[in-house]
């Protein structure tokens, strides 16, 4: 892979290296520097605890949308102790059960169907998403990034589609890079113009709430059932 | 000590003899710590490689050798200053020269004037001369207690360290220092022994005793087809340390791959490094004394 080092990915690199961490654990072995920072960085201290079993390539993505989901989207850890209980329950078929992002977004949209019908555009979502937001140090986000700021940074636009990478550098603070990656990854799996629209303006917890009322539609039994079954088989979707 | 108890010595110079009260060092100001502020570098501000005395960091651009890939991205690591440098820089500072004189005066009053000048007197620099032996005994005993050098396995040049750290404390002569932690760096053949328990003994034997250097690719990948013959854990947690297909990380020294392993926060680093560092302005105020210049 070939990135480009360009003013957006100079300014989330900034963004990144000011942001406080949101968990300091040590690195477990095996996960190299970038991602270590980027789980500091972006994924809570409940989450990284959970030790979920995700697929290699959708570890750190899953991680951000189980969390965004948990604590902003949902406001309760259902899902998570759902995700807990799907592994525990494959471990008996599957050896090495391993979630995939598919999988964690259907049944975060079963869990919504679960909830009230305007659980998601009540206030509660975005004073959820304002209380565990944090803003980087103005002073450290006006220096140039440094090299190994750029690689993180590099890592975090990986994460997305191309077409969204250039929303990371207009995040403002952390619950907007969660809200991106969260509305990246729904919108992979079912459409959605207002979300968007959302994106389009920088309104990344609107885009968010838009991206998972389309995961709530299209997140039928049916397919969580389908995944399930590739989950059983060991099988990547 | 009283006054009538004190010891009076027999001065002989020249034709003239003169007897001199014996000055006695107050041996806890030997071992006490130095007030000297935490050592606060900013070159820690980015990502920082310790390698042969030196200090690395990364840079955008250049053809050096000397590398690290991150996340599709290489860059050059390049030298930004000796360890030798931060710690002539750290001596030059208003602070230890005056805790230099405060620790002079703590042996013994005797030793300065009340504006910190050396009082140099027989007596006071055969103090000195004892208290020199003892310092450096009680420095030979607290490096016991510092980090063991690293032991390393082959093809490592041995150091031309002339550091105060370097040569007080070995341990830390290849490290990798990143957001408050600091990593050992372990060459590939290092970083396998260090999980060689999750190895066949066939297969520990062959990478430790292959005579030239194992790329980390090609041990990742020679480890990857003897897989039958490992722990599912430690040849997961080895290979990833060593190359991965996605989002691979290396770093490259000296034509050497490392691997870094995470040894502890930097602070601890700090702390034995100050440590070493007020053993040194100690010893440099008391040699100072004796002769008028550097230990």
């Amino acid at each position: 892979m070939t990135t480009l080092i360009n003013d957006s990915l100079r300014r989330l690199a900034a963004t990144l290296k000011a942001l406080p961490n949101e968990q300091d654990r040590d690195p477990p072995p095996g996960l190299n520097l970038p991602g270590h920072t980027y789980q500091q960085k972006l994924v809570s201290p409940e989450i990284i605890e959970a030790h979920l079993s995700i697929t290699y390539q959708d570890h750190l993505k899953g991680q951000v949308v189980v969390d965004y989901f948990t604590h902003v989207l949902a406001g309760e850890r259902k899902v998570l102790d759902n995700l807990l209980f799907i592994v525990e329950e494959a471990r008996k078929k599957n050896a090495k059960p391993m979630l995939s992002l598919p999988l964690i977004l259907v049944e975060c949209g079963v869990r919504l169907r679960e909830l009230a019908a305007d659980h998601l555009r009540s206030p509660d979502v975005r004073r959820r998403f304002d209380a565990r937001n944090a803003r980087p140090d103005a002073t450290k986000v006006a220096q140039a990034a440094d090299p190994y700021y750029l690689a993180v940074a590099a890592l975090v636009a990986e994460q997305v589609a191309p077409s969204h990478r250039e929303l990371l550098s207009r995040a403002g603070a952390r619950q907007d890079l969660k809200a991106i990656l969260f509305a990246d990854a729904a919108l992979a799996l079912g459409e959605s113009a207002e979300a968007r629209q959302a994106l389009a303006a920088s309104d990344f917890p609107g885009a968010s709430i838009a991206a998972a009322e389309a995961l709530k539609l299209l997140a039928t039994p049916d397919l969580l059932h389908k995944q399930l079954e590739l989950l059983l088989a060991g099988q990547a979707p | 000590m009283t006054d009538d108890k004190r010891r009076k010595r027999k001065v002989i110079e020249g034709s003239q003899v003169f007897f001199e009260e014996d000055v006695t060092i107050r041996e806890d100001a030997l071992k006490a710590p130095l007030p000297l502020p935490p050592l606060d570098l900013p070159l820690f501000g980015e990502l920082v490689i310790l390698f042969r005395d030196q200090f690395f960091h990364l840079v955008e651009q250049g053809n050096e050798p000397d590398r690290m890939t991150l996340c599709g991205l290489s860059f050059p690591i390049v030298p930004s200053t000796t360890v030798q440098a931060v710690e002539e820089r750290c001596r030059q500072t208003p602070t230890a020269a005056a805790v230099q004189v405060e620790f002079l005066r703590g042996l013994h009053p005797s030793f300065v004037d009340a504006a910190g000048a050396p009082v140099r007197t027989k007596s006071t620099q055969l103090a000195a001369s004892l208290a020199l032996d003892k310092l450096k005994l009680i420095a030979a005993a607290e490096s016991t207690s510092l980090r063991k050098p690293l032991v390393p396995i082959d093809h490592i040049r041995p150091p031309a360290q002339v550091s105060v750290l370097g040569v007080a404390v070995p341990g830390y002569e290849r490290l990798l220092f990143l957001d408050g932690r600091v990593h050992d760096l372990l060459t590939s053949q290092e970083f396998f022994a260090s999980w060689k328990r999750g190895f066949h003994p066939d297969i520990v034997q062959q990478v430790l005793e292959r005579a030239t250097p194992w790329p980390a690719r090609e041990l990742a990948d020679f480890l990857h087809k003897n897989a039958a013959r490992a722990n599912a854990r430690a040849l997961s947690v080895v290979c990833a340390g060593l190359h991965t297909r996605h989002r691979p990380v290396s770093i490259v020294l000296d034509g050497l791959d490392f691997v870094p392993v995470l040894q502890g926060p930097t602070l601890s680093f700090l702390e034995d490094w100050q440590r070493v560092l007020a053993q040194d302005l100690k010893r440099r105020a008391l040699g100072q004394f004796l002769d008028g210049e550097g230990a």
